[in-house]
């Protein structure tokens, strides 16, 4: 069901925004690049959709051309779920969320207004190939700021340490 | 074809067992009928003994999902001459000697699941050979390979170990004991440079401080010495790769000026800043930084236009910044790298990763005017292209 949704809300967002500019762009899988966290500490594993403020959703967003744009991948460091199984909100099955995450603040240009975004790896498989790798880093900061970093492995707070892929949850607004 | 149909009924390994026996057997044959045309001299296999004498690169391929690889390199022609495999998420470091490559990195039992096992490794690095292997903590951070996150000790018998679950420490591993010293807590702090004169490490701290940490021989360690506050994290954060210059730690900032940071002292301090980067310039990468001791050049990667998240992105120049006139002597061509490094020697070379595993070398041409030049390149020589370095 939480898939059907976001696929309905994906496809309300086709449009694509522009505003995380020409750098959220999809480096491609080599390029690489972690994930961290550590902020929202069980916050996807306790409400892995909510706070769901659809409004946060109904904006341009994604696109098949280039799925890294998408407004809440702004600080995302990863293969994207949503081509590895899951979806925007979802681990692919069998795997598990990450207890940590890192955060970023992601501008809607549908409402013009400022996201907390909570990026959580799924941990326990291996990565997929064919998956995008996404690689933005609006607010992004090196370790001693550990809940905006992107580069370590965001799952390595969990039995399961492997890393999967990268989900973008919309938690809250940063206003 | 017998054994074709045979092995629909059976077991793969008697299958296998009978495939082997058969290719034996075609072998001898073959060998009898090759001695009775020709004089054959059989051929045997051997294991290369070591990579060539000479100058190479060592390539960091940084496994998450697995091994990590790292590929060495001539450095003349960058050909493949062997690799050196360790663990998920490995760092890597080469020995002042150049003789050992050191690497920590973690192996899960179950490849992407199970228990974790953290293990420092010493290679021989020119047989490519693991000389010993230490067991560590399993906090060993899992992160992108840098130069903050392993090091060795100022008298060589400690490396000084970045850790994270996230919450950070750092661990300091005895290397004559075989066998980690102790876990220092570090809040708040990222990446570890030892001290050059005392048993101590420096460490940069989210409220925009450098901290300093000593340890002894025995385990014991003092309390946390913490500079004045010497840069922004939010408006103008610094990036987690340091380079030595003389005696000081020097830092880059996300805006392009670079810190330069006395760490001999009991408690860090800011020596002073040089603003190089021009209107429209500014700083990118990871290990975004090299510095060639004998001509006083560092070496920085470069891009334009920036802005907020932009600090990451490939290279389009490679800056020259004479350290003692503290000025830009040189902007060169760069081709999408993220990490570089420096060789020795009275002329350096600089050696540069992009995002998509292409290594390039760049010959120097020094003078009041520093000027790189594409020697050689290879692509797609690594997957996950991190940290790399030289043998010479």
């Amino acid at each position: 069901m939480t898939r059907i949704i976001d696929k309905l809300l994906e496809r309300l967002d086709k449009s694509v925004e522009t505003n995380i500019r020409s750098s959220a762009r999809q480096h491609g899988r080599r390029s690489f690049l972690a994930r961290t966290g550590s902020a929202l500490f069980g916050a996807a594993v306790l409400s892995p959709v909510l706070p769901f403020d659809r409004r946060a959703h109904a904006s341009e967003g994604g696109g098949a051309e280039d799925p890294c744009s998408y407004w809440r991948h702004c600080a995302i460091d990863g293969f994207l779920c949503d081509q590895s199984g899951g979806s925007l909100t979802t681990c692919p099955p069998g795997s598990s969320v990450s207890a940590v995450s890192w955060v970023g603040t992601c501008s809607n240009p549908d409402d013009g207004k400022e996201y907390l975004i909570s990026y959580n790896d799924c941990c326990g498989k291996p990565f997929i190939p064919t998956a995008t790798f996404c690689n933005n880093n609006k607010g992004e900061r090196p370790g001693y700021r550990m809940s905006l970093y992107n580069d370590v492995n965001w799952c390595t707070a969990n039995t399961d340490k492997g890393y999967h892929c990268t989900v973008s949850i919309v938690v809250g607004t940063a206003e | 074809m017998t054994l074709k149909h045979h092995s629909q009924h059976t077991s793969r390994l008697p299958m296998k067992n009978k495939a082997i026996s058969a290719l034996s057997l075609l072998a001898v044959l073959g060998g009898q009928a090759g001695a009775q045309e020709v004089d054959l001299e059989p051929e045997t296999l051997v294991v290369e003994e070591r990579i060539s004498e000479g100058e190479h690169v060592y390539v960091m391929d940084m496994g998450i999902s697995g091994p990590s690889s790292i590929m060495v390199l001539n450095a003349d022609d960058l050909s493949l001459e062997g690799n050196i495999g360790a663990g998920n998420f490995s760092q890597m470091l080469m020995s002042p000697d150049r003789s050992s490559v050191y690497t920590s990195s973690v192996f899960m039992s179950r490849y992407t699941y199970g228990d974790v096992e953290a293990v420092v490794t010493e290679w021989d690095s020119q047989a490519l050979t693991a000389k010993r292997e230490i067991i560590v903590s399993n906090k060993l951070a899992q992160t992108l390979s840098q130069r903050g996150a392993l090091n060795l000790s100022s008298d060589g018998g400690y490396l000084v170990v970045q850790n994270a679950t996230p919450a950070t420490s750092v661990s300091i591993v005895d290397l004559t004991e075989n066998k980690e010293l102790v876990e220092i807590p570090t809040p708040g702090c990222w990446t570890a440079y030892p001290a050059l004169d005392d048993m101590a490490f420096s460490t940069l701290c989210g409220d925009g401080t450098v901290v300093k940490y000593t340890y002894a021989a025995d385990g014991s360690f003092g309390d946390p010495a913490r500079s004045d506050k010497i840069f922004d994290p939010d408006a103008n954060p610094v990036f987690g790769n340091a380079v030595r210059v003389g005696g000081n730690l020097v830092y880059v900032s996300y805006a392009g000026a670079l810190l330069v940071v006395d760490d001999s002292a009991d408690t860090p301090t800011l020596v002073k800043t040089i603003e190089f980067a021009e209107e429209g310039w500014a700083p990118s990468g990871y290990n975004l930084m090299g510095y060639h001791e004998p001509s006083q050049t560092l070496f920085i990667t470069m891009h334009s236009n920036p802005f907020d998240g932009s600090h990451k992105l490939p290279a389009e120049e490679i800056w020259a910044i004479n350290m003692e006139s503290e000025t830009v002597t040189g902007r060169s061509e760069a081709n999408g790298e993220g990490n570089i490094t420096v060789s020795g020697g009275d002329v350096p070379a600089v050696f540069g990763v992009d995002h998509l595993g292409g290594v390039r070398r760049y010959d120097v041409t020094l003078g009041d005017t520093v000027s790189l030049a594409k020697a050689a390149e290879s692509e797609g020589v690594v997957f996950f292209a991190t940290i790399l370095s030289t043998d010479y």
